[in-house]
């Protein structure tokens, strides 16, 4: 987190390059949601149906994971409960040092981006290959990812030409098949020489152990398949009871994120290889990270732990398209990040992210959980106020004109003063106002107030 | 404030036309929550909230649309605002009095995306409030409409403020302007 402000990084970033890319992305995929929503009838009903089972297991959650957990064991693999980030990195530290493991590949997962995996393994001596395309960009480039679900929204393909022209010594292309065709080449060679491969984790069956991962680029199997090692990590929020449960998720969140009735590749993952299997880990552990999720469960905003990372949130919100994924200065941004990263990472330094929202009520309309993300950023921003942390600027503007519109005498005498104003601008336009006013004017005129007031013309027309 | 608010109202009788969609959803919506600690002042909240209407559902489902006419001659477009079209759920109800009336409406592009006023975000984060704005305006100017008319007060002044600092010519009127003609007293 760096100590610059939302409001700060976002006016920064209106208007770049890289807002305007993912301004168009993010369009184009909302776009592509609503015609996948429109050839679905019975999206409002899974709907119902996702909030149904996400918030059930949620009330239940000590008891879906012990449930989880046993259904790995029994399928043979290895169950860690990670408390925090710290856990986390040095169990599969710990792991991979049992194998021998040194070149690990891994495929496209937002909880390890927020225990910050990567820098812990490298530290550890592990070398590390992102192997989604998008992830790869971020990882040669030493970018961050701008988005849960296409981490680089905010390149052009041009952009990716020359990375990959300049990195990997390639002839420069910037046709997207052609892109994709240069990064797979690279790094196939990489996979068969892995020792290990770490996913995330979409979603997980209690019932069976099972876990499901979802990709469109076949690096998911490739990753949970080639290397002797597999480990899973997901945040302790993933799991639903069964399969069926699995199988309602993956109906709304491929035509919710990208507007596909289903992702290209759907893995289904239980336990390591079995004898008979032809392929597959001889080992396989599954990371259940809780980095601040308890917590959450207690809080008044724990809906949001119902959250399936579709994506649909952040490509509706007209905030998020205007200021790029990286104004909000975490790996969760956009409507639902604004809520995420302040309860799990702490307030310091996000006050402002409740903030960073019209109130229009877009994102509820498309999340296919039925968050109710407006609500749960004014809950937040309660307490931001109670702390008195974000625009206590305003403060006393806002006391002055509550004082002023709870006295009929004071309102009288402010409304006549306005109007003198007014008189004085001819029913003009305030183009720069002094003091706090300037935040209005900076982007846009004031009218000045009528020079007779409703009250005025009221009493001369209607009597008393 | 919401006390103030709710006394006052709750001392007269019939509906609380409101013109703006995001005044009703707040007095509507929260309200009773606002001054839950109050028993009486909670009653009286609801009672109020009972009675407000947005001044489009007003019109549509209380008045009715007959014997309305029109008080434009050019072309307009409509912004249908975030609280009627979400929160009160008035999807339609803004155009279908428009067209009801015979004014030509010309569609707007992405019309139910924000205008970026948001109350105090319009001045907590002014760049981006602009941005937004300055998206919507461009919209607005690419129909060709003479006049932009839109349901709730504060986008509204929000959006001529822009279009004033831009210099696009385009007016831009509350729908009940369109529908009753104004007052020349
Ligand atoms: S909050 Fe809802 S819309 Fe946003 S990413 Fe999560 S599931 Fe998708």
């Amino acid at each position: 987190m760096t100590t610059s402000t939302f409001s700060e990084r976002g006016a920064a970033a209106v208007g770049s390059a890289a807002a305007a890319a993912v301004g168009d992305g993010a369009r184009h995929l909302i776009e592509k949601r609503a015609a996948a929503v429109d050839a679905y009838p019975a999206m409002d009903a899974m709907r119902d149906r996702v909030r149904e089972i996400r918030l059930h297991t949620l009330a239940h959650l000590d008891a879906y994971l012990a449930d989880f957990a046993d259904s790995v064991e029994a399928a043979g693999g290895h169950v860690f409960f990670a408390a925090d980030a710290d856990e986390a990195n040095a169990y599969i530290l710990g792991v991979a040092g049992e194998a021998g493991a040194e070149l690990v590949v891994k495929s496209k997962s937002m909880v390890t981006e927020e225990i910050e995996l990567n820098g812990a393994l490298e530290a550890g001596g592990l070398t590390i290959v992102e192997t989604d395309l998008g992830e790869f960009i971020v990882q040669l480039s030493g970018d961050r990812p701008s988005h849960i679900v296409a981490p680089v929204l905010h390149w052009t393909k041009e952009q990716v030409g020359h990375l990959f022209a300049d990195q990997l010594g390639v002839p420069y292309a910037d046709e997207p098949t052609e892109l994709n065709q240069i990064a797979r080449t690279h790094l196939r060679r990489i996979f068969l020489r892995a020792d290990m491969g770490i996913s995330g984790v979409n979603f997980a069956a209690a019932s069976t152990g099972t876990i499901a991962i979802v990709t469109n680029e076949g690096n998911g199997r490739l990753t949970t398949t080639a290397p002797r090692v597999h480990v899973a990590v997901m945040g302790m929020e993933r799991v639903v009871p069964t399969v069926e449960d699995l199988g309602v998720m993956l109906e709304v969140l491929g035509r919710s994120a990208t507007g596909q009735s289903l992702t290209t590749y759907t893995n289904l993952i239980t336990g390591p290889r079995r004898p008979d299997d032809d392929d597959g880990p001889d080992e396989f552990h599954v990371v259940i990270v809780d980095n601040g999720r308890t917590a959450v469960l207690g809080d008044e905003v724990s809906e949001v732990l119902a959250c399936i990372r579709c994506g649909a949130c952040l490509n509706i919100c007209p905030v998020y398209r205007t200021v790029g994924g990286h104004a909000y200065g975490d790996v969760y941004p956009g409507p639902v990040g604004s809520v995420l990263s302040p309860i799990l990472f702490g307030f310091e330094g996000r006050e402002e992210l409740p903030y960073a929202c019209t109130l229009c009520g877009a994102c509820l309309e498309v999340c296919p959980a039925r968050i109710d993300l407006p609500s749960l950023l004014v809950n937040l921003r309660e307490r931001v106020a109670q702390e008195g942390t974000a625009f206590s600027w305003l403060d006393r503007p806002l006391d002055a004109y509550e004082f002023a519109a709870t006295h009929p005498t004071m309102w009288t005498a402010s409304i006549d003063g306005a109007s003198l104003a007014g008189r004085a601008n001819r029913g003009g336009w305030f183009k720069r106002l002094p003091w706090r006013g300037k935040t209005w004017t900076s982007v846009r005129n004031l009218p000045a107030p009528a020079v007779t007031s409703f009250r005025r013309w009221w009493k001369k027309h209607h009597g008393a | 404030m919401a006390a103030h608010t709710v006394s006052v109202l709750d001392a007269t009788e019939g509906p609380i036309v409101v013109p703006s969609g995001s005044c009703a959803a707040m007095m509507i919506d929260h309200y009773a929550d606002l001054l839950s600690d109050d028993d009486a002042l909670a009653a009286a909240a609801r009672r109020v909230a009972g009675r407000v209407r947005e001044f489009t559902q007003f019109v549509v489902d209380d008045l009715g649309l007959d014997g309305l006419e029109a008080d434009a001659t050019g072309p307009i477009t409509f912004h249908p605002s975030c609280h009627g079209l979400r929160h009160l759920g008035l999807r339609g109800y803004g155009e279908r009095v428009l067209d009801h009336v015979g004014v030509e409406r010309r569609p707007l592009e992405a019309a139910e995306e924000c205008c970026g006023f948001g109350g105090l975000f319009a001045v907590e984060m002014p760049e981006i409030s602009g941005a937004l704005m300055e998206t919507k305006i461009g919209h607005v100017e690419a129909t060709g409409a003479e006049t932009l008319v839109g349901y709730d007060m504060s986008c509204l002044m929000h959006l001529a403020g822009g279009m004033r600092r831009r210099g696009t010519d385009v007016e831009v009127r509350h729908i009940a302007e369109i529908i009753a003609g104004e007052d020349e007293a």
